[in-house]
């Protein structure tokens, strides 16, 4: 496909994408798709990470609840509004995943998936048990709506689901451009090579260690981002929602639609958020069919939904080419 | 002396991989090291890239200490390694392997430059520059771990093992294009197993066996020498 033609499809999804509020009025389904872009900007940040620098990690719902309590914290106890609370909270979950990566990124494989699982468990136990400062498992209440919105020339308060959609919106798009500007530098082409063969990246000089330290700080701040996002959108928030559950939630986002995509990831994050609700009508069976579809899903499209239709083209486009460079030996 | 080894030991844990050894490349020259299978001739050329870390000796490069430093450092000094078994990353395309090769190097135009000289090595890769590098072929892997090899701009280029699986004609192909790679400047360290190649193209030669210098000297002399001639020609 070319660069143009593509662009030329996402903004057109991106215009469609604008249209949705009008075209689902309902209050229940605006929620599945405000939850859909923060589980978008997640399971970005945590294909950033697992799918592109090849860093299994199963904390990542830790960092998503150190934004969303920096970012809480602040504006209930110190009234700071959302807009500067959710830098903060970004940098406040950036800086300590960077001091957990230097620790434990290097482990590798399962050591490292169950090193940064525990991590998850541990901030889940702070979350619980520091009351005096988290208030425990009671939550943090009465989260302030961000500001209304000062754009030249018109003011937007940020009050109906609509709304909120609409800054989510901005937000998933700013973070997809991010990630897309990232994995296509040399930054991108260190993780990839990390990810592929690391002791032949640092043959090459690579210094591995820094750069997956640097992915992984990237992901964990834009994790607590999506949580700042997320606070500020529930309005209230506990420890309930910050557990190696919800980090394996995302884990499972990211490999159905897909991990070493970009599209992938997000197309796992609505799909995963909106297809449980959808199959409330099947009662008890719900979490059956989600969890058969899984598995089929993992069986039969190991790179994810996304991954196989992608490797589907290049496969054939890379069959073209050899063709035409075996017919030019020929010729 | 570009590159002087004295005294190098290295471990896996308790088990010790090199015992001892010195070696000396002087510049402008191939260097190459033969043994069998578990010599220590692969842990030889990690231990001067940084991969592993050596637990003794000294390795002084174009007069500076450089076994404490970190392989990305040593890279930037000017060392560069091609891995054993033509290691190249399969979902990438042959340019980005090459480009992710000279990760060490600022400058789009002199990346450019040394992408224009690594495909007049092997004007194979120019054509297939589009291609998936997992789809090559062996002998066009190797050419590509080579070539990558090369876009550090380095003095010193270590192969390990590049004759390994390839078909007669195609080694005779890539003995040519090494000779070509010092004739150019570029001091090379080889090792291998295929030792009667080896010792064609070197200058001098070190025969390994369980981590220690069992014989070195001139490459034509060893390729006379009996010993040599009975454990690794078969002749």
């Amino acid at each position: 496909m070319k660069v143009q033609a593509r662009i030329f499809i996402i903004l057109i999804s991106l215009v469609a994408l604008l249209f949705v509020p009008r075209l689902f009025s309902m209050d229940y389904y605006m929620h599945m798709f405000v939850m859909s872009e923060i589980y978008a900007v997640l399971a970005l940040s945590l294909a950033l990470i697992v799918g592109f620098s090849g860093q299994v990690s199963m904390g990542h719902a830790a960092f998503y609840g150190i934004g969303a309590y920096v970012s809480a914290l602040l504006s209930v106890n110190f009234g700071l509004s959302f807009w500067v609370t959710i830098w903060i909270a970004g940098f406040a979950a950036g800086l300590v995943s960077f001091m957990i990566g230097v620790l434990v990124l290097r482990l590798r494989g399962h050591f490292l998936a169950i090193t940064t699982a525990f991590f998850g468990i541990l901030v889940g136990l702070v979350f619980n048990n520091w009351i005096g400062v988290t208030n425990g498992p009671m939550g943090v209440a009465g989260i302030p709506r961000p500001a209304p919105l000062n754009l030249p020339g018109f003011t937007v308060a940020i009050q109906t689901r609509a709304h909120y959609y609409y800054l989510g919106l901005a937000f998933a798009v700013m973070v997809a451009f991010l990630v897309y500007r990232l994995v296509n530098s040399r930054i991108g082409n260190a993780l990839i090579a990390i990810r592929e063969n690391e002791e032949l990246a640092r043959s090459i000089g690579i210094n591995a260690m820094a750069y997956k330290v640097l992915a992984f700080s990237i992901g964990g701040g834009l994790a607590g981002m999506a949580g700042s996002f997320y606070a500020h959108y529930i309005l209230f928030i506990s420890p309930v929602t910050f557990t190696v559950a919800e980090s394996i939630n995302m884990l499972v986002m990211i490999i159905f639609g897909g991990m070493s995509t970009l599209f992938g990831p997000i197309l796992g994050a609505v799909f995963l958020t909106v297809l449980p609700e959808f199959l409330r009508m099947a009662g008890s069976l719900r979490l059956v069919i989600y969890g058969v579809a899984l598995v089929v899903f993992i069986i039969w499209m190991p790179l994810g939904v996304w991954g196989s239709l992608k490797s589907f083209w290049l496969g054939r486009r890379q069959a073209s080419l050899s063709e035409a460079g075996e017919s030019q030996e020929h010729s | 002396m570009l590159l002087e080894v004295r005294n190098l030991t290295t471990h896996y844990g308790r088990v010790k991989a090199l015992d001892r050894v010195s070696v000396d490349v002087p510049e402008g020259t191939i260097v190459t090291l033969i043994g069998a299978n578990g010599a220590g001739k692969s842990t030889f050329m990690m231990s001067i890239s940084g991969v592993i870390r050596p637990s003794s000796g000294t390795i002084v490069f174009a007069g500076q200490g450089i076994e404490h430093l970190p392989s990305d450092r040593i890279v930037s000094l000017g060392i560069s390694q091609c891995p054993e078994g033509r290691r190249v990353w399969p979902q990438m395309t042959v340019v980005e392997n090459l480009e992710t090769g000279a990760f060490s190097v600022s400058g789009k135009g002199v990346v450019q430059d040394r992408l224009e000289s690594v495909f007049s090595y092997f004007p194979i890769l120019k054509e297939r520059r589009q291609q998936l590098a997992g789809s090559l072929s062996g002998g066009e892997q190797q050419m590509l771990a080579i070539g990558r090899a090369l876009m550090s701009g380095p003095k010193l280029l270590m192969l390990d093992e590049p004759s390994l699986g390839l078909a007669p004609i195609i080694v005779e192909k890539l003995v040519s294009i090494i000779r070509e790679i010092k004739e150019h400047g570029t001091t090379v360290i080889l090792v291998e197993q295929n030792a009667f190649m080896a010792l064609q193209i070197a200058d001098t030669a070190y025969v390994l066996e369980t981590g220690r210098v069992v014989m070195s000297g001139k490459a034509s002399e060893l390729l006379q020498n009996d010993l040599v001639r009975k454990s690794y020609l078969g002749i």
